[in-house]
């Protein structure tokens, strides 16, 4: 798990997002549409991934905004959550990232990569 | 005469006028199809790549060799559907989507677009000679703050991972 999450507001230019993709070296971002004036609402949460940014700029005819190109609701699991579970809501979800919520918090970032590479290795011990 | 689309910004777009080979990771990280799930996410992880490509059993000298690009939510669904012991063969991943060394960024942004792939393999000539992802196009919008011509221009792909 990645942690703490990396997040940008709905406003954030795609060039910025781009910039803080290749800092952080991530493939995806929180964009966090909460007003911050209560507390954190998961349901406010939204990704924004490398290809949205490539599809933002690619084809605008305008400048677009990390809200503007957000790929749908972000995926949120308990930090507690079998990760079969994690990875089957994954799969459901067609979402390579889950944000990781302890006790209402988000505490970090759950790759598919992340996940597989433990769920092969507890594999692999057994 | 190119036979590939052209496509042309309507106006200065964040994407810089550079060749795919300039930014592409080189070479393309492969397995053959007997390569189990533990294996390629292993080599993912080992190399912070988000793609391998499945060759057939003659390595990956043409692309008539490639058969898929396995991503990481191809291997989160097959651990959810089949378990960590599957092999490439058997992951259902997605196309093989190409894009020549000497496109444009804009080209391969638009081929990403509507192939909805995060990853293309690189050809010269028939030859896979590296991978262009998504954050490596993210990656140039980022810098085109810097003068994307001569700095950027003929520098040398990096190695996958």
């Amino acid at each position: 798990m990645r942690s703490p999450l990396i997040t940008c507001d709905p406003t954030t230019d795609l060039q910025e997002v781009a910039t803080m993709m290749v800092r952080d070296h991530v493939h995806c971002i929180v964009v966090d549409g909460s007003t911050h004036d209560h507390a954190v609402d998961p349901t406010e949460w939204a990704f924004v991934t490398d290809l949205d940014v490539v599809r933002g700029t690619a084809t605008a005819t305008r400048k677009h905004r990390a809200g503007d190109v957000a790929s749908g609701r972000a995926v949120v699991v308990a930090a507690t959550q079998d990760l079969n579970d994690v990875a089957a809501i994954l799969a459901d979800n067609e979402s390579s990232h889950a944000i990781v919520v302890d006790d209402g918090e988000p505490v970090g970032m759950l790759s598919g990569l992340d996940l597989v590479t433990i769920l092969a290795g507890k594999a692999r011990l057994s | 005469m190119s036979d590939r689309p052209v496509f042309t910004a309507s106006g200065p777009s964040p994407i810089p006028s550079i060749c795919v080979g300039d930014v592409m990771s080189a070479p393309p990280v492969a397995c053959d199809p007997t390569a189990d799930l533990c294996h390629i996410a292993g080599r993912m992880a080992r190399r912070r790549i988000h793609s391998v490509v499945v060759t057939d059993h003659d390595g990956l000298e043409d692309i008539a060799h490639a058969r898929a690009v396995i991503s990481e939510l191809d291997l989160v669904r097959a651990v959810t559907e089949t378990g960590v012991g599957v092999t490439a063969a058997r992951i259902p991943a997605g196309p093989v989507v190409t894009i020549a060394i000497d496109a444009s960024l804009i080209e391969a942004a638009h081929a990403m677009i509507g192939a909805d792939v995060a990853h293309l393999v690189v050809l010269d000539g028939r030859r896979p000679v590296g991978v262009l992802s998504s954050l490596d196009i993210a990656a140039t919008i980022a810098d085109t703050a810097v003068p994307a011509t001569a700095a950027n221009a003929g520098t040398t792909p990096r190695q996958q991972g």
